[in-house]
């Protein structure tokens, strides 16, 4: 089973006459399909500590992780963003057996988020490296900070990260985020009812695939993509469905490509419900250079 | 990054404090000092400092197409949160220069426009503690608005005058003005149901002297601090207030997206970029290219994960790009 984790927004809430909906998933599924239903147990497992990971990622997926838009456009536009979780968590499994979402992390601390500009490729491969790197002259950081789950107790025992935000990420930052992170699980273990928040989901990629092939049969993620690719390439030669398929079947280097991914593209997608019509008309046409020229 | 979400038939619970510190002025005279609704939520001490306003930070989306509606601020309010104590499980805190396009969104009335305005740099500290619920408004645009009910404060900082280089953060903010370059003006927010519990910082605004330097910084901090304490020490006896927590526009699912994601994915990898030329793309090339708006970046990195390229700085060897391009081009 193809599965993939993904860091979410805490918000769950009720939209488009689905319930406990992880919004932060609108764009992969429709809301029914990213139902999360779980909720951490207070007694039972306890909270393990989060690997201090630093990801990099981007300016994009920060904005969708809620951070708030926060780079300055008039400063130098080379920036690297990071961001790294600090908490303490648990694994909890999703009830809804229909949900793209398996499995759920809820957790009790931080999501801290870095912009470092001025910074060479090396530096901004870790925390520490950025941190010492900002006392060097040129290099600069801007970070956010946003708690997750446990109440007013997790301000309380984030003062000394506060009344330090104005400042660069330093090594000193790093120290102190050490210090509120070990505050942080000893708090964790000691108060039962703190409550912890969504933090990231497991998602069962071959689930999606289903879905998004609209097949009765088992399908695998990197069938579809290579499957929907080659139909996109045929409609692009305006090729009909039934035109489409006699290359397919005709060559031995096309094996790997799933016919019912085909026809389903053809059919449901572009919506040419006879197998000889080709997709000559100017919506169709838009439509699939939008397909075609992602990434080019 | 949020604003009151309801007015309602309520006061409105929000007190603004501001300071000028145009070049040149030597006293600490108050500018654009505003509570906003009953003149009753001003303490004595601070009573010539406060003025009745009204205020368009407090409007629902009134052009939402279809916003349920948005629940008036008050205890009569179904969805209200019990208390006391009330239970405060979701706190933030942050502090970052932002854009002028993200500031002009949080309403500090006295920092926008004005002298230097379009060279002016901004930041926000905040400090917030919420309730659990999210509810979700659609607005016209198909965004998502998500309200929230919390208690907290926000301080913005515009400061000109600056080179463009000085600027990612506060400390570097102080340290240009120490050369006598900066100027920079103030405003405070603060949100609660109950807003006379924060009245302990008119005390502290005070402090914000003019020139902004090193001292100031630690003022600011003294600011924050104080209202720190508010919030976490009497926080569970301090009624919340809706507020609009954030604005989310996601891409939202259609089968021709996750084509349109897939397929880039593909394509992008079988040229051998890493995951995060995806920011490149929606930095520079959003106007150009049609299909950049499309993009979900959570679908790409599922096809990168599954294609076996896990971080989002990995990228191919060149004997997996040769196979990465033959799948792309099955079928072409």
């Amino acid at each position: 089973m193809g599965t993939v984790s993904i860091p979410v927004m805490s918000h769950v809430g009720e939209i488009g006459g689905s319930k406990d909906v992880v919004l932060s998933l609108l764009e992969l599924a429709p809301p029914e399909k990213i139902r999360f239903t779980g909720r951490p147990s207070s007694n039972g497992s306890p909270y393990q500590k989060i690997d201090l990971k630093v990801v990099n990622t981007s300016v994009q997926a920060l904005a969708s992780l809620g951070f708030a838009e926060f780079v300055s456009t008039k400063v130098d536009s080379k920036f690297f963003c990071s961001y790294m979780d600090l908490a303490v968590s648990k694994k909890v499994k999703n009830q809804d057996a229909d949900s793209f979402i398996t499995e759920a992390v809820f957790g009790i601390g931080f999501r801290l988020a870095i912009i470092a500009f001025n910074m060479n490729a090396e530096v901004k491969a870790n925390f520490s490296a950025m941190a010492a790197a900002g006392k060097i002259k040129g290099g600069m950081t801007s970070y956010q900070m946003v708690a997750i789950g446990g109440g007013l107790d997790v301000i309380t025992k984030a003062r000394p990260l506060i009344t330090n935000l104005s400042g660069d990420f330093t090594v000193e930052t790093l120290e102190t985020i050490g210090f509120v992170e070990a505050q942080l699980a000893e708090l964790a273990i000691s108060n039962a009812d703190l409550i912890p928040q969504l933090m990231g989901v497991t998602l069962d990629l071959d689930k999606m695939a289903k879905f998004y092939a609209n097949s009765k049969d088992p399908v695998a993620y990197k069938s579809l993509i290579v499957s929907q690719h080659f139909a996109l390439w045929r409609a692009f030669h305006k090729n009909s469905l039934e035109e489409a398929l006699s290359v397919l079947k005709s060559n031995p280097d096309f094996s790997e490509i799933r016919q019912d991914i085909v026809q389903d593209y053809y059919t449901r997608i572009l919506g040419i419900a006879e197998a000889k019509k080709r997709p000559e008309e100017k919506k169709l046409r838009d439509r699939i250079d939008l397909m075609i020229y992602a990434g080019t | 990054m949020w604003e009151i979400a309801s007015l309602g038939s309520d006061p409105s619970k929000v007190m603004k404090f501001g300071r000028s510190n145009a070049a040149g002025n030597a006293d600490l005279t108050p500018v654009a000092i505003a509570a906003v609704g009953s003149g009753s939520s001003a303490n004595s001490a601070g009573a010539d400092l406060l003025q009745p306003l009204m205020s368009g930070l407090l409007a629902a989306p009134s052009n939402a197409a279809d916003a349920p509606a948005v629940a008036p601020v008050g205890q009569d309010d179904p969805n209200f949160p019990k208390g006391p104590p009330y239970k405060y499980t979701s706190p933030t805190i942050s502090s970052y220069a932002i854009s002028a396009s993200a500031m002009a969104k949080l309403d500090f009335g006295s920092l926008g426009g004005g002298e230097g305005s379009s060279e002016a740099f901004f930041f926000v500290c905040e400090v917030a503690a919420f309730t659990d619920d999210v509810y979700i408004a659609r607005a016209a645009d198909e965004s998502l608005l998500l309200n929230k009910y919390g208690i907290g404060f926000r301080i913005g900082i515009k400061a000109w005058g600056l080179e463009s280089k000085m600027t990612a953060n506060l400390g570097m903010v102080a340290a240009a003005a120490e050369l006598n370059v900066a100027q920079t003006q103030m405003e405070v927010q603060v949100f609660a149901g109950d807003v006379k519990r924060f009245s302990a910082v008119t005390d502290a605004v005070k402090l914000l002297t003019t020139k902004f330097s090193a001292e100031t910084l630690k003022n600011i901090a003294g600011v924050v601090s104080i209202l720190t304490d508010v919030v976490s020490k009497d926080g569970a006896t301090i009624p919340p207030v809706l507020v609009k927590y954030g604005e989310f526009k996601p891409n939202l699912y259609t089968p021709d997206r996750i084509v349109i994601s897939n397929s880039y994915a593909l394509e992008s990898l079988g040229r051998g970029n890493s995951r995060q030329n995806l920011d490149a793309w929606l930095a520079h090339d959003a106007g150009r290219k049609k299909w950049v708006k499309e993009i979900g970046p959570q679908i790409v990195q599922c096809a990168y994960e599954n294609l076996g390229f896990a971080n989002s700085n990995s990228v191919p060897t060149d004997a997996e790009r040769t196979e990465l391009w033959r799948l792309r081009n099955l079928g072409a």
